[in-house]
């Protein structure tokens, strides 16, 4: 990621004296993010995908389940896998095996983020029998880099697996104890989905001198001290509540991720009132999302056979 | 013996097409402007990225000092079925090189480099065919001189008959199928992959099946730059207002 872009001195000062004013070279505010777009279902082939667009960074997350077969899956813990290429599209950095070092740091951040049985209580669902479980792969291609893909990817992984639909065959028993998995007969309607209420959702925090700010471009990571990434389980919230209550509830939830990854010192008290604000940020950013996914759910159903318009059509930035 | 499939019973194939028959072919420009050129190009259901950087600062020296051409071939993990993880294949990312080695021209810019990168994202059968139709396109929109444009075919024979333009379940097994790439749509061929084994007698055959296939596909390329520059010219004329 340090090699994509080369920005000079003067340009880091110019950036770093803005924020220090609360001002950024496109014109936000510091707890500002870009625009995001968020389509489902684009990878027709998989069993949930989705399109993010955060500003200009685009990536692709598509989820494949995999049957295994294993001696007893009590000793597997269903953990959701993840694998992230930076595709040579979007940089010529990334070409050959330079951009696997990229995609790996970004990978192991989501895969901390997703370590524990908060997250997704359904996924016991996809262990089958005592010999078989669906394995659940979490890929996300990013096909143009412009800052920010930690946050872009939680959110379309956990987009990803809103849209995910996939079917609990009958498992019948067969000798020494293997079981052997067949279809029911109407397939179309017994389309099982997980509960996606709890997946995390990441805010990447970048501090310069004593400013913090979120959603950093390209450019603006090339000058930035410190990066720190917060990931949060959101609590459950009834719908009808008033300002105050709401502020009192950020304070409560669970917190799957917080790591540093650019070496840097915060002291005591600026940690808390950065923690703080990174909560906020996330819990806004995921009731953002939650709006959209449930909007995304009451659109009419589309034939299988309407064409997929997501690189197509006419929505760009 | 009866045999019950559509090939024989009405010379179709199972997606409805008939043997000589190419897909429909999308395509969008321009999707990526960080990238010199950039298409999203779409031939049936194999869906391809392609994008170009160039010509670039190269601190690699080709002997004459000629471009420098580099190539990479991607398939995304979620591309097809089978696939585990994103797979580089070294063998398709050579022969994309070697196809656009002789189509650009090289000598227009001494001393610097072309990338050209192409990522599947959705694998349907001929997967280098329509890489290779996507850098043509994705070459002319970054404005690289090209001695023309190249289209590329995938044949090969299924249940007996010679097909074009294969999708994934006709590409499987051990059939043989040819790639065969041609400039400008003419009958001379500028890259030829060749896989398993074919009787000497249908080789001619199959070649002018893939001379025909290539002449249309060469039809519908050169429509979408066309359309392109129009597109382009339709810009540039309301800058200058």
């Amino acid at each position: 990621m340090e090699n994509i872009v080369d920005i000079s001195q003067a340009e880091k000062v110019y950036a770093v004296d803005g924020i220090h004013q609360g001002l950024r070279n496109d014109g936000r505010g510091l707890m500002d993010f870009r625009p995001i777009v968020v389509e489902f279902g684009v990878m027709p082939n998989t069993h949930g995908s989705a399109r993010v667009r955060l500003g200009q960074t685009d990536l692709i997350a598509a989820i494949k389940l995999r049957m295994r077969q294993v001696k007893d899956t009590e000793d597997f813990s269903n953990r959701v896998d993840f694998y992230v290429t930076c595709s040579a599209v979007a940089s010529p950095d990334f070409a050959g095996k330079h951009g696997d070092e990229c995609a790996q740091r970004i990978a192991s951040l989501l895969r901390k983020a997703y370590r524990n049985n908060v997250i997704l209580p359904e996924l016991k669902l996809l262990k089958l029998s005592k010999d078989r479980y669906y394995q659940t792969k979490v890929d996300i291609l990013i096909l143009q880099y412009d800052g920010n893909a930690v946050d872009a990817a939680s959110v379309a992984a956990k987009a990803a697996l809103s849209d995910m639909k996939f079917i609990i065959p009958t498992m019948i028993a067969r000798d020494k104890g293997k079981t052997v998995p067949q279809m029911p007969s109407k397939a179309r309607s017994q389309l099982k989905s997980l509960d996606i209420s709890n997946v995390p959702v990441i805010v990447t925090l970048n501090s310069v001198g004593d400013n913090t700010f979120l959603d950093a471009t390209l450019e603006e990571e090339q000058c930035v001290g410190g990066v720190l990434h917060v990931g949060i389980v959101p609590k459950e919230e009834e719908n009808f509540m008033n300002e105050t209550e709401i502020k009192e509830l950020t304070e409560n939830c669970y917190i799957t991720l917080l790591k540093n990854t650019k070496p840097s010192i915060f002291h005591e008290e600026k940690f808390d009132e950065i923690l703080t604000v990174g909560i906020e940020a996330a819990t806004e950013l995921n009731r953002a999302l939650m709006l959209r996914i449930e909007e995304h759910k009451r659109e009419p159903k589309k034939n299988a056979d309407e064409r997929i318009e997501s690189f197509m059509g006419d929505l760009q930035f | 013996m009866k045999r019950f499939n559509t090939y024989d019973a009405y010379q179709i194939r199972y997606d409805g097409r008939r043997f000589d028959q190419i897909r429909n072919i999308n395509f969008k420009f321009g999707l990526y402007p960080h990238a010199d050129g950039s298409v999203y190009y779409e031939q049936g259901c194999t869906k391809v990225i392609c994008a170009v950087y160039g010509p670039r600062q190269s601190r690699v020296r080709t002997p004459d000092d000629l471009c420098f051409i580099n190539c990479q071939f991607s398939l995304s993990s979620f591309a097809t079925q089978n696939k585990k993880k994103a797979q580089r294949s070294m063998e398709a990312g050579r022969l994309l090189e070697r196809t656009l080695k002789s189509v650009i021209d090289r000598s227009a810019y001494p001393k610097t480099r072309v990338d050209v990168f192409c990522e599947i994202i959705q694998g349907d059968g001929s997967n280098l065919a329509s890489c290779i139709n996507a850098a043509s396109l994705a070459l002319v929109d970054a404005g690289i001189p090209v001695k023309g444009v190249v289209s590329a075919v995938e044949c090969g024979v299924t249940r007996g008959y010679i097909c074009t333009d294969l999708n994934n379940t006709e590409v499987r097994g051990n059939a043989p199928k040819i790639v065969l790439a041609t400039l400008d749509g003419k009958r001379e061929s500028i890259m030829v992959d060749y896989k398993n084994c074919l009787h000497i007698n249908q080789m001619e055959r199959m070649i002018e099946a893939g001379f025909d296939a290539n002449e249309k596909i060469y039809a519908c390329l050169r429509e979408a730059i066309l359309l392109r520059t129009e597109e382009l010219r339709k810009i540039v004329a309301v800058k200058e207002l």
